[in-house]
């Protein structure tokens, strides 16, 4: 029976259908278009046509295949074929990436979903199509920054690693595995602090954590020299510089690591040659202050027997003159001693001189060897002062210049022969005893001594404290000098006047460790 | 000076062909001096404070010269100078130095130290004696001292 007005709701309903779907498919980004079994195109969305360049009148009806390339078009024959045969799903639900094609031939990325519909006994295929060159594009672009940030990351020298808030490693360089001698695997989930030994692990947790609590930077941005350690246990120095890098609300940090051993010894190396040429400069000094020293008192020590020499040429002049030939003869012996003062004098300078410059190689040689021979070559004088003379026993081994020392050793001992003049019971003692890697010697008299006021003085060129003793006064000068190139000092022990005096002085130990474990 | 009264010089020498020198040269000048000869520092002061050795002032009287050398053992010549001119009993005492050394050095701590007059040893013989009489007569004949 007919119903126009229920025929009519149903028209009106149809109608407000077709315009909803119209108006998604109108709507829709993606290329939406339906095929019937063969394939070919039945409806297509404004997009579509947006998408592949053609006007719907175009190509409805015609295959669907024309819109792809080789050979994803005989894919999907061959798909749908498959499909209607065999029920065997390749794309049917399931969408996979293959290539478009536009009216003007260019092709593009396209991802291609396809499902299936029913209408009445018709099976109808809907084909969803999205262009994917920008997201191709994209991650391209991506793959090639992270390709450039890892042949970075790859060819530094230096070890680059990020942890997380925790200080858990996240990711690291070959560098750092060569560092450390850690495999990736070994280091990544793991704390960054098993890179450091204490205290450095424990101050690199606290800074970690004051950082993220207090911002307060102690090493982010900062860069400190800690201690690295190593797999195998040893450590090196490293200068460790942290960075923050944030990624959304994640706080990351990036360490950069760099051994700093070699620039360590080279600092180190440096410091001793600044010390070394500290130490020059001051020798240098010394010397030029010696030289002067030594030029004002020669220049001064010269001139006095001159002095002596003119005048007394004079004298003997006026006697000549006046006839006294009595008194002839003293002037002349003046002048001739004044003359031998001067000959000795230069003499004894040129041997100062020298000392510096010629030393006989080094040998070990035995003191109380060598103070026997200097007493048997003083036997004369020591005799003629009643002097008893002990040489301590069991004396140790020195190394020097054998001929250098005996003229130590001869000086001091004449000395002491002089300055006991007039003593009641003169004696003289030699000794020494092992201080360290060093001797220590001494003589010894119980003669006048020498007051503290003077005990420097007495090593100083021409000074004598004696009118009476002979000499130029050179002697404990050019003692003192030998004693200062074989590395030693030397040194007076006298309480003064009539009290005794000691000559010390330190010479270096045998070179092959005659005696282990002896006592000092 | 009291006239008629031996002038007194102390020389302060350790070189003993310089002092015979000296000595001969004052003796030549016929100027009546009592040369009193010490050879090192601590004498030269010894006999001005007349303690130690020369305790007894019969043996050390006050000198109106002293004649010092810079190089003498014992205590130094510029110590010698800078104690008798820091010593209120004897800092009137006129002290030539006479000696050897032109140094600069040595010329300017002598003034610093108040030296009366500073003298280098001539080399040639006619100089010194000429010195030695020129400075005889200048100090001790021109040259006026208050009495104490």
């Amino acid at each position: 029976m007919p119903d126009p007005a229920g025929q009519r709701g149903a028209e009106q309903a149809l109608k407000e259908s077709e315009a909803r779907t119209r108006a998604i498919l109108n709507a829709a980004v993606d290329a939406i278009i339906t095929i019937d079994e063969r394939g070919l195109i039945e409806s297509l969305n404004p997009a579509a046509e947006k998408l592949f360049g053609f006007a719907a009148a175009e190509i409805v009806g015609r295959n669907v295949r024309m819109l792809m390339p080789s050979p994803y078009r005989e894919e999907h024959d061959s798909y749908l074929a498959n499909y209607l045969t065999t029920g065997e799903r390749k794309i049917i639900g399931i969408g996979r990436e293959v290539e478009g094609q536009r009216k003007d031939g260019t092709t593009f990325p396209m991802h291609l979903a396809v499902s299936e519909l029913q209408l009445g006994e018709r099976r109808m295929f809907t084909g969803i199509a999205r262009d994917m060159t920008d997201l191709r594009t994209a991650i391209s672009q991506l793959q090639d920054s992270e390709a450039r940030t890892r042949a970075i990351l790859d060819a530094a020298v230096d070890a680059i690693l990020t942890i997380d808030e925790r200080g858990r490693i996240e990711s690291l360089n070959p560098a750092t595995e060569r560092l450390f001698g850690f495999r990736a695997d070994e280091l990544i989930g793991r704390n960054v602090s098993i890179l450091m030994p204490p205290p450095f692990c424990e101050e690199h947790d606290r800074y970690l954590r004051n950082y993220l609590t207090t911002g307060d930077k102690k090493i982010i941005g900062i860069g400190r020299e800690v201690i690295g350690l190593r797999k195998d246990g040893t450590t090196f120095p490293m200068d460790l510089a942290v960075s923050e890098a944030r990624l959304g609300a994640r706080r990351k940090f990036t360490g950069i690591v760099r051994d700093v051993s070699s620039r360590k010894q080279a600092d180190a190396q440096l410091q001793i040659f600044a010390d070394q040429l500290q130490q020059r400069n001051a020798e240098l000094t010394r010397s030029n202050e010696e030289l002067e020293r030594f030029t004002y008192t020669v220049s001064h020590d010269l001139k006095s027997p001159l002095v002596t020499i003119k005048g007394f040429l004079g004298r003997l002049q006026k006697h000549v003159d006046a006839g006294e030939w009595a008194l002839m003869g003293a002037d002349i012996a003046r002048i001739n001693n004044a003359a031998e003062r001067m000959r000795s004098l230069l003499d004894e300078l040129l041997e100062l001189s020298r000392i510096g410059r010629i030393v006989n190689p080094p040998e070990d040689v035995s003191f109380g060897e060598l103070a026997q021979e200097v007493i048997e070559l003083c036997g004369g004088p020591i005799r003629e002062r009643g002097m008893t003379v002990e040489i301590r026993p069991d004396l140790p081994i020195v190394r020097g210049d054998r001929v250098r020392l005996r003229e130590v050793l001869q000086n001091l001992v004449e000395n002491s022969v002089k300055f006991t003049d007039g003593v009641p019971n003169p004696r003289l003692e030699i000794g020494a005893t092992k201080q360290g890697h060093q001797i220590a010697c001494y003589v010894r008299d119980n003669g006048i001594g020498i007051e503290p006021a003077y005990q420097q003085k007495v090593f100083g060129l021409f000074e004598q404290l004696s009118r009476e003793s002979t000499g130029s006064g050179i002697g404990l000068a050019l003692v003192k000098r030998i004693i200062e190139t074989h590395g030693g000092r030397i040194w007076i022990e006298s309480d003064g006047a009539g009290k005794g005096c000691a000559v010390c002085f330190t010479l270096p130990g045998p070179k092959a460790p005659s005696s282990r474990g002896e006592t000092t | 000076m009291i006239e008629g009264e031996a002038v007194r010089i102390l020389l302060v020498e350790d070189d003993l062909d310089h002092a015979e020198l000296v000595l001969g040269c004052l003796a030549d000048n016929h100027v009546h001096n009592q040369v009193y000869h010490v050879v090192d520092g601590e004498a030269a002061l010894d006999f001005l404070l007349q303690r130690g050795r020369y305790s007894d002032p019969k043996t050390s009287p006050r000198p109106h010269l002293v004649l010092l050398d810079l190089r003498v053992p014992r205590v130094d010549g510029l110590e010698v100078l800078r104690t008798i001119k820091a010593t209120e009993s004897i800092k009137r005492i006129p002290v030539v130095i006479l000696t050897t050394s032109e140094a600069e050095r040595d010329l300017a701590q002598a003034y610093d130290l108040n030296a009366n007059s500073y003298l280098v040893k001539p080399v040639d013989f006619e100089n010194f004696n000429n010195l030695i009489r020129d400075l005889d007569f200048y100090w001790m004949v021109w040259n006026r001292q208050p009495t104490s």
